[in-house]
């Protein structure tokens, strides 16, 4: 049995051992930390600095306004920048590499008492390695979200429902997408009061299970009050989606519409717009992965990807390969599909085809191309 | 005054359950905000108006131009 000390270690020396290949890669783009910040990277910077205001830095399109992000990972990266005197660009990348690192190694926990045959060796090469794994790297919330959402099962498996209402309000306070949680920690609080329904102590038993309830998504309500008091607006996190093309559409509309379009000639441009039939092939590939995981009975996980998936695909197309290539959930259900493979050289193949996707896609983002992501 | 300290538990959830179910509710039914801003981003009437045409001023000094057109990079 591999022992968490060393496979910590060893996560350590591969998310080490990647960033340097990253930095290497990099050289021609200006170097690790300038390459690696793209797109959604300057908002958290920024934001880190100097907190949420309309933004002067878009010379092109005037002050914008940066409420749309929410505020958790700027806090944490002012935090790290400040410990560190590094630039924001370069903080960020410490943060997110840790927070990869202990979402890997949550994921380890999560996984011996979930799926008891996976090798845990593999599970963290293939994080590693994994197309879309170098976003977990990059100054976004891919690593604080995914470490905390499986930090939330992981208190609800122990049954430690404060701590699991506690760490819910966090992830609300990371991603609109936290509050998803909430219909799950919702079920384990109405099962322990269901089961304590005979106990004399009936309003302590109430109390028990309304109180992770009820703190769960303070996160987001925080958030929103800063919001009213700041903007006059407590849905501005909301409305200002406007601003990123984000409108309620509905699922079923947007793909309708996105396999209409039929666009994947806009691939084969660097810088032009993403192709919406590609982001669309995606969110399919993710809810065909829920129907999987639901099939297998996870009934959590299952939620939890097709929900991750369909709020974003109700509004955009836009970041859908990224939220699907980066669910821990997806993640779990690829690895377990790739260990399926027999046979050692034919294992290697794959991981070594993986890796070099990763290449790929990693050369893409380093030349400011939105074709993929 | 005891039963509530006995049962301080529920009484935080309870408490907290009325705030932000209060913060949700000024949120949806009574934004305080300019003209501009509810035409652009709550009642959404604006958002073919040209930039010329169109400007507010945001809290603070800053002064937002109409569009739809997103910024860099993709919201996450």
């Amino acid at each position: 049995m591999t022992s968490w000390r060393n496979l910590a270690l060893l996560t350590l020396a591969l998310v080490a051992a990647r960033i340097g290949v990253y930095a290497l890669i990099a050289h021609p783009f200006g170097g690790l930390a300038s390459a690696m910040c793209q797109y959604d990277c300057g908002w958290y910077v920024r934001l880190a600095a100097d907190g949420y205001q309309s933004d002067s830095q878009w010379d092109t399109l005037g002050p914008v306004p940066n409420w749309a992000f929410f505020p958790l990972y700027p806090i944490l990266l002012r935090i790290v920048t400040l410990l560190s005197q590094l630039r924001g660009e370069a903080a960020g990348l410490i943060l997110s590499n840790l927070l990869f690192v202990g979402f890997v190694l949550a994921s380890a926990v999560y996984l011996r008492r979930t799926r008891p045959g996976l090798n845990l060796v593999f599970w963290a090469l293939f994080a590693v390695l994994f197309p879309f794994g170098f976003t977990f790297s990059a100054v976004y919330t891919e690593g604080l979200f995914a470490l905390l959402t499986i930090a939330v099962l992981l208190a609800l498996q122990d049954r430690r429902l404060l701590l699991a209402g506690l760490l819910t309000a966090l992830l609300c306070a990371t991603r609109p997408t936290g509050v998803l949680m909430i219909p799950i920690v919702l079920a384990h609080c109405a099962n322990l009061a269901w089961q304590a329904r005979a106990t004399p102590d009936r309003l302590g038993v109430l109390g028990k299970a309304l109180l992770p309830l009820a703190i769960a998504p303070l996160g987001l309500s925080l958030f929103m009050l800063y919001q009213f008091i700041v903007i006059g607006d407590a849905m501005a996190f909301n409305h200002v989606q406007l601003l990123w093309g984000r409108e309620w559409v509905g699922p079923i509309a947007n793909l309708t519409r996105a396999f209409t379009d039929w666009d994947w000639q806009r691939m084969t441009t660097i810088h032009g717009d993403a192709s919406r039939s590609y982001a669309a092939s995606w969110a399919l590939i993710g809810l065909l992965v829920a129907g999987v995981l639901a099939w297998q009975r996870r009934w959590a996980e299952a939620y939890l990807l097709a929900a991750s998936v369909l709020l974003p695909l109700s509004t955009a197309m836009h970041s859908l390969p990224r939220f699907v290539a980066t669910n821990p959930f997806f993640l779990f259900a690829c690895c377990a599909g790739l260990l399926h493979i027999r046979g050692p050289r034919l294992r290697v193949a794959a991981f070594g085809g993986i890796a070099a996707l990763q290449a790929v896609v990693l050369v893409g983002w380093y030349a400011a191309s939105n074709a993929l992501y | 005054m005891l039963h509530i300290l006995r049962h301080w538990r529920l009484t935080l959830a309870v408490t907290l359950m009325a705030l932000q179910a209060g913060i949700v509710a000024v949120g949806l039914f009574a934004p305080r905000v300019s003209a501009g801003y509810r035409a652009l981003f709550i009642d959404k009437t604006m958002m073919n108006v040209p930039y010329d045409d169109h400007t507010f001023v945001w809290p603070g000094p800053d002064v937002v131009p109409e569009t739809a057109v997103p910024p860099t990079g993709a919201q996450s």
